[in-house]
């Protein structure tokens, strides 16, 4: 009986292990993996975003003039429109067109780009000063009478007579003033004929050929039809502008001076043709230092350009090779405004771009050789742009210092949820380490604008340079630079008499006891605008400029030396120097 | 007692049958499964289906229930386990071709790189496995890892000239673009933080991005991994937090020499060695040659240090590595004769002696004339 009962107890305890067995015998691929690996998952801390430091200068002051007589306030379109052609805004020129030493205005207006060519509307407004801060407005005096969609203003001098003239770039088409030398102005040439109607932003002006007249290089951006949108583009509900890449980039412009008031294409030529991005900016210099110029194009979402002149008017593009074509993070960017200066004291020419909101403006130091590297990131022109979309960028010394300071306007291109549509300029002071951000330099800084073109000019003649600056729907602003301090001065023009006699994109090398400064002598504004042709330099606490070489074309060096500090003078190629005195 | 021991046997082993003989049948358990799924018990009809595949590792129905519930809550282990068992009985490279895959679509990186160099070891001249192992350094930001993985291809294979080209514009970081490979490294040291490679590459890219802090933080607790040592000591350097040797590796790590010179470079700067310092980046651009930030980096310390002539030679191979980037990474990018030749001559011009080995290798085996 016994073992009866143990024999079932031992059947009872087989079915239990085997249901036991059942129970736990289960597929574990998936532990045995995890097993096998040591996997373990851990979340990470969310990407950091980029911290504003503290800023370090506090010396440099603007003044917003509010006495003044020009109310030019950029209109660009009807509410209701949401055409791409309203993003640009407009430009400024800084140029004495009456040679009374005294630095006048010029603006051009948009409008409504689907009703262009408006009977009796001109989109040109020219600001004679009168004197210290008091300027008129003289555009109708002066003959400057356009009715076309504006954007840029570049002064030139392409018939060689001393007197600068203008060209006006817009949305379907450009006009070239040739100035009269009795203070008015007159349509002249073809150059018109030979932009057609396509969408010209910004122009620099250059002797690229060498013949001792200036060339002219034009950006195009896209080929929006001058018609009312007829795709909508929305965030969160709210009709904003497109993407300028639902059009086609359009190829930039070339055109040949012939030297006798009228031009060539040589876009197709020249190699220029070969790229149909989005071109915003412009300037042009001789970056390698081989006695030939180049020109860089800010592009808007595409490759920014390099052009190296090979031979003549012919280019090969090399911006990859030289590291200008993407950021450092090997991205396109929204470009569109340009400063070339020397940021690092190392007498090389810099390139700054700035670019649209959550990208970053970015500086690229040149390393000689074509050879650019973007080591911004991480610093003050990184983390001051980022929540910005920047325009026209403006490099000057604003407190004399020798170092290069960066103004730069913002404004954003739509009404966005979330994003500032207004936006505050930003000012960077040059330090020995590189750009740092400036404090508060007046009121102007601390309010948001929607800027687009700026200059730079010495509107009162004291030796400082003085800012002025486009805005969409709000009067332009003239910023009078009041930094106090006691560093010195030099004001220079330089006029040509075997090369053109404008002298655009002229390296001028400055030498005081302490210091080598290279400086790019030239109006190129790189966004729409030019400055005045008065080059500011400071030369910190120096009382004398040792030597100022100045590097012609054909590689010819001109010389001075012992210039006192606080001059204003014309230095005139294979003669010399001149001081102005009052 | 030995017949009762026997017999005691005996009964527990009817025992065990009876219980097999009366347990419910695999399809029963499928039926079940289904009910339980169906009316949102996750839990039991997991552990119905993982009782199915214990029994039968094939069985369809149990496998889809499994894949619904890895679906359902993201469980990377789980797909890459089923990946295994639905290929139990593939022949070896493929399936470890398939489970790498599975693991890859996980961000599972650390695992599917174990497979397919599993892989890579029965066939070495699998172009699949090769191709996966080269785009896996590239997430990694790793191009010279692409660099030898291509050139321990066998010599009678054939070079895939797309993974050449992928491998000489990977060097090319500064125009190619490390956000984008950002957000994929952050997902998959998430999902394995053990991943050492990855947490290197993810510290790599913050390092670029200038994200310091961050990427400190991500090496802190990595001390046994020399390359995570070396990376973290070289991103200290650059907030100017001067590093004692003996942070340092003694000696440069296999797999980032050139972040072991790099850092000493900075480190020289930092005190002032101006010498030592240009010895240093001399060093780093040796072991990666085509690396442009590298090379930006050396152009930097020249200019300051006012070596004009030198510096005048390496900004023409500063511009010679980007125009390598420049073609290896054009859209249109074709290795013909041309490329081949121009590409040779660039890699050549920069001392890259890997790059035209490799790119000989490829003109040998594509028989074009030069």
């Amino acid at each position: 009986m016994i073992i009866a009962l143990w024999l079932m107890l031992m059947i009872a305890a087989g079915y239990g292990g085997g249901m036991y067995l059942e129970h736990t015998s289960v597929w574990s691929g998936d532990t045995e993996l995890v097993r096998d690996f040591s996997i373990r998952s851990q979340p990470l801390p969310p990407p950091e975003s980029p911290q504003r430091s503290e800023s370090t200068a506090q010396t440099v002051g603007f003044r917003e003039l509010q006495d003044h007589s020009v109310m030019f306030r950029y209109t660009n379109g009807p509410n209701d429109l949401f055409h791409l052609a309203e993003t640009l805004g407009g430009g400024v020129a800084a140029v004495d067109f009456d040679l009374d030493t005294q630095v006048d205005l010029l603006f051009v207006d948009g409008g409504n780009p689907v009703e262009v060519d408006l009977p009796g509307r001109s989109n040109i407004y020219c600001y004679r000063n009168e004197r210290q801060h008091s300027f008129e407005e003289a555009a109708e005096t002066a003959g400057l009478n356009w009715s076309g969609y504006g954007h840029g203003c570049s002064v030139c001098d392409f018939n060689e007579d001393g007197f600068p003239d203008v060209l006006i770039t817009g949305f379907y088409g450009c006009q070239l003033y040739a100035n009269q030398g009795d203070g008015t102005f007159t349509k002249f040439g073809d150059l018109d004929t030979l932009a057609g109607n396509r969408w010209c932003a910004t122009a620099a002006w250059s002797d690229l050929d060498g013949d001792g007249d200036q060339d002219v290089y034009i950006t195009c951006y896209t080929d929006t039809p001058a018609q009312r949108p007829t795709q909508i583009c929305e965030v969160s509900g709210r009709r904003i502008h497109c993407n300028p890449r639902q059009s086609n980039g359009v190829a930039d412009i070339l055109l040949e001076n012939l030297g006798n008031g009228y031009f060539k294409d040589q876009s197709a030529q020249s190699g220029i043709a070969d790229f149909s991005e989005y071109g915003l900016g412009v300037t042009m210099a001789d970056f390698d230092a081989d006695g030939r110029t180049e020109i860089f194009v800010a592009n808007d979402g595409d490759r920014n350009l390099l052009f190296h002149q090979t031979a003549g008017l012919k280019y090969e593009e090399c911006a990859i090779p030289s590291g200008l074509a993407y950021n450092g993070e090997g991205e396109t960017m929204g470009s569109m405004g340009i400063a070339c200066a020397d940021f690092n004291s190392d007498n090389r020419l810099d390139l700054l771009t700035t670019n649209f909101i959550n990208e970053r403006n970015v500086l690229f130091s040149n390393y000689g050789h074509l050879s650019f590297v973007d080591n911004s990131r991480g610093t003050a022109t990184d983390y001051s742009s980022r929540s910005q979309v920047g325009w026209a960028a403006v490099p000057l010394d604003a407190n004399l210092d020798g170092l290069t300071d960066l103004f730069v306007a913002n404004g954003h291109v739509s009404d966005i949820p979330s994003q500032e549509y207004q936006q505050a300029p930003i000012l960077l002071e040059g330090t020995p380490d590189g750009l740092s951000l400036a404090s508060p330099a007046g009121g102007y800084f601390t309010k948001k604008w929607h800027g687009r073109g700026a200059c730079r000019a010495d509107l009162n003649n004291d030796g400082r340079s003085d800012l002025v600056v486009s805005h969409i729907d709000t009067p332009a602003s003239l910023l009078i630079n009041d930094t106090a301090t006691e560093h010195q001065f030099l004001k220079i023009r330089l006029i040509g008499t075997r090369s053109s006699r404008a002298a655009e994109s002229i390296l001028i090398k400055i030498e005081t006891a302490d210091a080598t400064r290279t400086i790019l002598y030239g109006t190129h504004g790189g966004y729409l605008s030019s400055h005045s042709d008065w080059l500011i330099a400071g030369l910190g606490k120096a009382d004398s400029v040792r030597r100022i070489q100045v590097f012609w074309p054909d590689d010819r060096t001109q010389e001075l030396r012992g210039v006192a500090a606080g001059s204003t003078i014309w230095i005139v190629e294979q003669l010399g120097a001149y001081q102005q005195t009052d | 007692m030995t017949r009762l021991f026997i017999a005691s046997v005996a009964a527990i082993g009817i025992g065990a049958a009876l219980q097999a003989w009366t347990r419910p049948s695999v399809e029963d358990l499928e039926v079940e499964a289904t009910i339980a799924w169906n009316e949102g018990d996750e839990e039991t009809a997991e552990h119905l289906a993982r009782a199915i595949l214990a029994r039968d590792p094939q069985s369809q129905h149990a496998q889809e229930v499994m894949q619904q519930l890895a679906f359902h809550t993201p469980r990377p282990a789980l797909v890459i386990a089923l990946e295994a068992l639905r290929t139990s009985e593939s022949d070896a490279v493929s399936r470890s071709l398939r489970i790498g895959d599975a693991a890859m679509s996980q961000n599972m990186l650390r695992v599917a790189e174990s497979f397919w160099q599993e892989g890579l070891k029965s066939d070495p001249s699998h172009e699949g496995l090769r191709a996966r192992l080269i785009t896996l350094a590239g997430i990694r930001l790793d191009p010279q890892s692409m660099l030898h993985q291509l050139l321990e291809v066998p010599k009678d294979v054939a070079l895939n000239e797309q993974q050449v080209l992928l491998c000489l514009s990977g060097f090319a970081i500064d125009t190619h673009g490390v956000l984008p490979v950002e957000e994929q490294l952050r997902w998959s040291l998430e999902a394995d933080s053990a991943d050492m490679k990855t947490r290197v590459g993810l510290a790599r890219a913050l390092m670029i991005l200038g994200r310091h802090s961050e990427c400190l933080s991500l090496l802190e607790d990595s001390q046994e991994d020399a390359a995570a040592v070396t990376l973290r000591a070289l991103v200290r350097l650059n907030r100017h937090e001067l590093v004692a040797d003996s942070i340092l590796p003694e000696h440069p790590p296999a797999d980032s020499a050139a972040d072991f010179y790099q850092a000493h470079a900075v480190k020289h700067s930092l005190e002032g060695n101006a010498e030592a310092e240009l010895a240093s980046w001399r060093m780093a651009v040796g072991q990666s040659p085509l690396s442009s930030p590298l090379r930006a980096f050396f152009c930097d310390a020249l200019r300051r240090q006012q070596k004009e002539s030198e510096l005048q030679l390496e900004a023409t191979r500063l511009a010679q590595v980007r125009r390598i980037g420049e073609i290896a990474s054009s859209k249109d990018a074709e290795l013909n004769a041309a490329t081949i030749a121009l590409l040779t001559q660039l890699c050549h011009a920069v001392d890259a002696d890997e790059a035209v080995e490799l790119l000989n290798r490829v003109r040998h085996s594509s028989r074009q004339p030069l």
